[in-house]
Parts: C-alpha cells; structure tokens; sequence
C-alpha cells in the first residue's frame, strides 16, 4: 500500500539532513506507528509521502502510483491529517467539507451520508455551520479528520491524530482505525503518545535524526528483552543506532 | 516606558526581520542573493519611478522660479504627500491595528494599551518613511541647491519630513478607534469592518475631490496669490492640508518666521499624537480585542451538500476567504469602488472647471476617434491594477498552504480557480468603471462595449504575469494576514508590470492609430494583440504551475 525507498531530504542546501536514505514499506491491513524523538524526521517523511515537500532523492508509491510521477492519483488514493490545526479559519466547516468532496470527487449521492456519518461521529453536526474561526483546537482537528475521512482512500496518514482530540473522539477515532484497517485498507500514523502505539500498531517505526533505526511488531522489537514500547524507544533514541531493523 | 520600548523593538525586528536577516547572512547565502537580486530589480524600477518624478518637479520649478514662487515645490510635493498618506492611511491603522494576528499575544502582556497601541502605530508610521521621503527629497534637494541652502535647511528639511506623516496618520487612527470600537459593539463584525471602511475611505477620497473642486480656476494667479501671503489663500491651502503651508514656511523662509512655521508643525503633530493616545488609552483594546472574538451560534444556518467543479471550487474558497477576511477584503476589493470612483471624480469634482468642460467637448467632438477608447481603456486598466487578490494569491495561503499541496488535484487546475478569482474582482471593476465613464464623458454603448472588452481582455496577461510571480517565490511565512498582502513585494512587483504592460501596448497602438485606420479595425487590432498575449502568457502560467507547486515547500 505504501512504499518508500532509499528517501532522502536535506534542508539548508544539504547542510541538515532531514531524512537519510530510508527504506519502509507499510502492508493493506495494517496499522503503522511511526515515533520518533522530536526532530527525528517524522513530519518531513509524512510531508514528503503526501506530496507536500518535494523528494530529494528516492521514491514513493502509494497504492502502486509514485507520488511525484502520478501524484493525483497518489493523493486520491490517501487522506492526510496534519499534525498543525491549520486550516482555512474563515470558511463553514461544512463550506471546508464540501470544497474537499469536490476537489477529492465524492459523488453527490454519497456526500451527505459520509459528510454526516463523520460530524455526527465526532459530535461536530451543530458547529458544522459555524465558522472555523470559532472551533476549538480539537474541534478543527475534527473537521481536518472529517475531511480526510471523506472519500474513503484506501490509506490514511495521520500526523499525531490524537492531539487535542477529547477522550470520546479519540477513542471513536481508534474504532475507526481498526475497522477501516479490518477491510483491508492502511494507516499510517505518528505519534508520541507511546502507549497508543503500543496498543494499537501491528507494527511499528522507529526514525532517529533522519533514519529508521527500527521495524517491526511489538514482539519483534521486544527480543532485546525489554518490556515496554516506552523502554525500547528510549534505549534505541539515545543510542541512536539499529539494532531492530 | 520600558515595556514599551522592549514591544517596539520586538516589533521592529519582527517587522522587517532583522534576526532572520542576520540568521540568512550567515546561514542561507543562497536566500540572501535571492533577496538582494529581487530588492535589486525592485530599486531599479523605483530609481526609474524617482528619474521621472523629479524630472517633473524640476519642470514645475522652472516654471514657478519665472514666478518667483520656487517654493511652491515643497508645497505641492507635501500636499500630495499627505494626502496619500492619509488615504492609505486608514488601510495601514486599520490592518496593523486591530486586523493583526499578534492582538491576542499583546492583549495577554502586562503592558498598557496606549502603549501598545503607540508601539503599532510608530510601526505604520515607519513604514510610512520611505514613501514620505520619496515624495519629499527630490524637491527639497532642486529647492535647495538652486537658492544655495546651507546644511541647516537640509537639517531641518528632514526633520520636517519625518513630521509629516504624523497628522494624516494620526487623523486616521482616530477614524479608525472610532470606526473599530462601534464594530466591537455589533454582531457581524467582519462585515461591519469591510463596509465601516469602504465608507470612510468614501467619504475622505470625496471631501478630497471636494476641495479640489474649490481650488482657483487659474493656478499661475493662485501660485502668486500664495506668494504675496494672502491670507485668504493660506486659508484655503491649509484646508487641504496645513503642515504643507507650515513646512513650505518652515524650509523656505528665514529667521523667526522660519522658526515659528517649523514650531507649528511640531507642536500641532505634539499635541494630536498626546490627544490620540489619551483616547486610544481608553478605547483601543476593547476594538482590537473584538476583532479576536467570534460569537459562535450567529445562526443555525441549514447544512448544504452542494458539489462543484474543481476550478469553480478553488473559485469560490478564494472569493470567501477574501471576502470574510477585512484585510483581504480592504485590499483586493477597493479597486471595485476606485476605478468607479476615479472616473466619476471629472464630473463632480470639477464640472466647472473649464478645463473639464474642454475635454467634455474635445471627447464629444473627437468620439469617432480611434485613440479615444484606447486611451479610456488604457486609463481603466491602469486602475484595475491596483488589485493584489492575484499577485498574493499563494502568499495568502500561509500555513493552509498544505491542502493545496495535498489534495488531488493538477496545480494547473488550482492556478485557474485562483486567477478566474481575482480576474473576476478586475472585471467588476472594469465594467463599474467603463459604464461610469460613459455617463462621465457621455461615451456611446458601442465605445463602451469597446472599452469593457479590452480593458478586460488587457487585464488577463497581467494577472498570469502577477500569479507567475507568486508562485515562482510566494511569501507564505506570515503571522497575520496583512504581511501577506500589503507587505509582499509580489503585490509591487505584479503592478510594476501590469504599468509597464499597459505603456509598452500603449505604444504599439499609438504607432498603429498613426496609421489612420478607422476606429473598428484599430479595436480589431488591438483585441487580437490583447487576446494573443493573454494566450501566450496563460500558457506559460500553465506550463510553469506543475514545476512551480513542486518547489514550493510547506
């Protein structure tokens, strides 16, 4: 579903190498946690497999398109939810959803049922109408969410998801990761929060100043004999080196 | 006191980046040669702008030293000064004042609001300076050398210079802590603060063409008037603007009399500055504050599920963000109500000017003639220029800027969303204008169409131009939207080639009118050499926007 090879980006005319050579692939049906300390390249990689940032060096491929050679049909094929709240303030959420159906194609038919489905699900149907302006930073991520939700792409990338979102969404959000994941379909997602990904990634990522110093499941990178996702992660940032990959 | 000085310099840097220019000096070269090359272009067009307009005031003193009245230089040149400074003026209060991001972060801070507001507003009135200098130094330099000026007026030359901004500035803070503290009272806020603004730019742009309309029917009889210190001539200048009179004084006289002028101009910027902050004092934070509260629950408007085509969604997200954001909004849409408004000002502004009343004849005498419409059009499209909703057009993204490069969607698709929306602002103001014009110089229906159609048509390669520009190196690193706008060198830079456009089509047609062609094929013409650059330049934006979306980093 999503492949990236030998990545790279440097910023600064080379100077700070952002992301260094790495090489990851993330299966259908599978729920992927990428952590990583601040700084250790998450958001650029994600910047770069949404098309954001232009690639250095590399590819990626998002169910079977390369992003930088097919990058419409990348993007259709993804939903994506920063890890900023920023989002056009003076517009409706629901003027913000409906630009979205239309630049993503949702058919009419479907449109209000899924616009619905979503703002009912994260209890965002009475301030659908009222500017973003006057959100919460939870609420905006709401309707980001909702947004990237909207035209069921077979993967989603998700940018610290979970931030600002109150327990009850937070949790709905869970719910639909897995289920979503059930029929096949993938996420993608970062986090700090090391308990969330300990309990809800098949397998997971770890990326340090710019390379991925480990992959797999939780028992995999547990061999080391450590116990926690928390005392794995720490032991692997400091040291700085792969040990797991 | 030290709380305020510590928030000017904090702004200052900010402002104009002093650490981020330190940070590229010794970290980003490449930036840097950037940065100088753009400012280098820049300064080339504005010595180019200066070259002429000193040529003019260098003519205008030539004519008024036969009169005796070479001063008249500095009286002119401060008036016109003043009079955009307290146009625009209201426009730099009003977005740096209460539409800026940083209101919430300067309400939060322990520090007086007088004394915020007075941090902001010595930030417009530095901004203010080079345009003030610009206007002033040329003539004060001619005045100067040719009456042999020692050190002491150069001194006090530009002593009275940087005065000068001060009362149309401060005139414009006090409309604005008016205007903005009857919005804080008001439920629709924003719209309460687009409109409030529109009117009172209304209203001084028509008590300016009011006075104007009142000025002597013989200028050479009023410079000499001005001369001989008639009071009644004093009177009337200084209903225009009085520190023009006090500053002409000031430079031009000697002694006491030159002391008493400079005093008046100092004391009367002294004690408006001291009466404004007293009032800002007590009233400014509660309208800048205002603008940060949206009252949630305005209606329970009914959710629509309506779909649109790509461009036409791009269309309408730039069409509501701009008219939802005041800034934006005061920006992009003054050219609908200018270009009107300047064609309309011959017929009221000075009906009985004789001179109008010549030119009323000479178009009524002369409407079969070709150049007519391309003179009108060419003055329309001129106006319609001053429109930055395209040439700011991915600037104003800022940190949005990451759905555009998100969704699915061709950038060529995007570009033709964003410049049907500010193409479509140019527009309005074009027909508003053209038919204006028609009942101003009482041009026919068909001269009109004509005049609509190319000035429309002209205004296409210079809004690809403009949007080219803007992506090629937007400025998307803001933290309130009138960085985005009216401190984006991409705005100057999309007007400067729209003027040098329309001058370089203007002398094509000149040439071809000298040909003694009727009037539908000269219009056939230039349509179809319009129409061919608006292809050619539409092509090169397309062909550009793939690369130029991918080089931009969010």
């Amino acid at each position: 579903m999503l492949k990236i090879s030998n990545l790279s980006k440097s910023y600064s005319k080379g100077a700070v190498k952002a992301v260094d050579n790495i090489s990851l692939e993330v299966r259908p049906g599978e729920i992927f946690g990428f952590l990583g300390p601040n700084g250790a390249g998450k958001t650029t990689t994600i910047k770069m497999i949404t098309g954001i940032l232009p690639i250095d060096e590399g590819t990626i491929t998002v169910n079977g398109y390369d992003i930088e050679k097919e990058p419409v049909k990348a993007k259709k094929s993804m939903g994506f939810v920063p890890d900023s709240h920023d989002v056009y303030e003076r517009l409706r959420g629901i003027e913000y959803l409906n630009f979205i159906a239309d630049v993503y194609d949702v058919p009419s038919k479907d449109r209000k049922e899924r616009i619905n489905k979503y703002l009912e699900m994260f209890g965002m149907k009475e301030a659908a109408s009222e500017p973003i302006k006057s959100y919460s930073h939870g609420m905006k991520q709401k309707i980001i969410l909702t947004g990237a939700l909207l035209h069921n792409p077979p993967l989603w990338i998700l940018d610290e998801p979970m931030t600002g979102l109150d327990p009850k969404a937070a949790h709905l959000l869970k719910e639909e990761m897995h289920q979503h994941c059930a029929k096949g379909n993938t996420v993608f997602f970062s986090t700090h929060v090391l308990e969330v990904a300990e309990k809800l990634c098949d397998r997971i990522g770890i990326i340090n100043k710019g390379k991925i110093i480990a992959v797999g499941t939780l028992d995999e990178l547990r061999k080391s004999g450590d116990s926690s996702l928390e005392s794995i992660f720490l032991k692997l940032t400091e040291e700085g080196s792969g040990e797991y990959a | 006191m030290r709380n305020f000085f510590s928030l000017l310099k904090l702004q200052i840097n900010n402002e104009y980046g002093i650490s981020y220019f330190r940070y590229i000096v010794k970290k980003d070269k490449k930036a840097l040669f950037k940065g100088l090359g753009i400012g280098f272009i820049i300064l080339i067009a504005l010595v180019q702008l200066l070259g002429v307009y000193s040529f003019m005031i260098w003519q205008l003193y030539k004519g008024a030293a036969v009169l005796n009245v070479s001063q008249v230089v500095l009286t002119v040149s401060s008036i016109i000064s003043g009079v955009f400074l307290l146009f625009f003026g209201i426009f730099y209060i009003l977005s740096s004042l209460f539409l800026a991001k940083d209101t919430e972060f300067l309400a939060s801070l322990p520090i007086k609001q007088g004394s915020v507001f007075l941090s902001k507003f010595i930030l417009v009135l530095l901004s203010e300076y080079p345009f003030a200098f610009f206007l002033m130094m040329p003539p004060v330099i001619i005045y100067g050398t040719q009456t042999g000026k020692g050190p002491l007026y150069y001194v006090l030359a530009i002593i009275c210079t940087l005065f000068l901004p001060l009362l149309p500035l401060l005139f414009s803070a006090i409309l604005s802590l008016l205007l903005m503290n009857a919005v804080a009272r008001s439920k629709r806020r924003d719209l309460i603060t687009i409109v409030g603004s529109f009117i009172l730019m209304v209203i001084i742009f028509a008590g300016e063409n009011y006075i104007a309309s009142r000025l002597p029917e013989n200028p050479q009889e009023f410079v000499v008037e001005l001369l001989k210190n008639s009071s009644m001539v004093i009177d009337f200048m200084g209903r225009i603007f009085p520190p023009s009179i006090w500053l002409t004084k000031a430079l031009s006289l000697t002694g006491w009399d030159s002391f008493v002028n400079f005093a008046y101009l100092i004391l009367s910027s002294a004690v408006f500055l001291g009466a404004v902050y007293l009032l800002a004092s007590f009233i400014y934070q509660k309208g800048a504050v205002a603008q940060l509260e949206t009252l949630s629950k305005t209606r329970k408007a009914k959710l629509t599920y309506s779909g649109s085509s790509h461009v036409m969604a791009m269309f309408k997200n730039e069409w509501r963000v701009i008219l939802r954001t005041p800034v934006y909004a005061l920006n992009s849409l003054t050219v609908i109500i200018m270009a009107p408004l300047m064609m309309l000002f011959p017929k009221f502004g000075a009906a009985g000017d004789p001179d109008i009343q010549a030119l009323y004849n000479l178009i009524q005498n002369e409407r079969t003639q070709p150049g007519l419409i391309l003179i009108v059009a060419g003055i329309i499209s001129g106006f319609a220029l001053i429109n930055p909703a395209v040439s700011t057009s991915i600037s104003r993204e800022g940190k949005n800027i990451w759905v555009l490069k998100n969704i699915p969607v061709k950038p060529e698709v995007m570009v033709k969303g964003k410049l049907l929306a500010g193409f479509s602002i140019s527009f309005v103001a074009v027909v508003l204008a053209s038919f204006v014009t028609m009942y101003s110089f009482k041009l026919t229906i068909i001269q009109t169409a004509m005049i609509i159609i190319l000035s429309s048509v002209a205004q296409i390669p210079v809004c690809a131009i403009s949007l080219l520009i803007d992506i090629i190196k937007p400025k998307l690193t803001w933290s309130n939207p009138q960085e985005a706008i009216k401190q984006n060198m991409n705005g100057v830079l999309g007007m400067l080639i729209g003027i040098a456009f329309l001058l370089a089509i203007g002398v094509i047609l000149f040439f071809i009118v000298m040909t003694g062609l009727n009037v539908y094929t000269i219009f056939g013409i230039a349509l179809v050499l319009l129409a061919s650059l608006s292809y050619t330049s539409l092509r090169i934006l397309y062909a550009y926007a793939e690369k130029g979306f991918r080089k931009i980093e969010a």
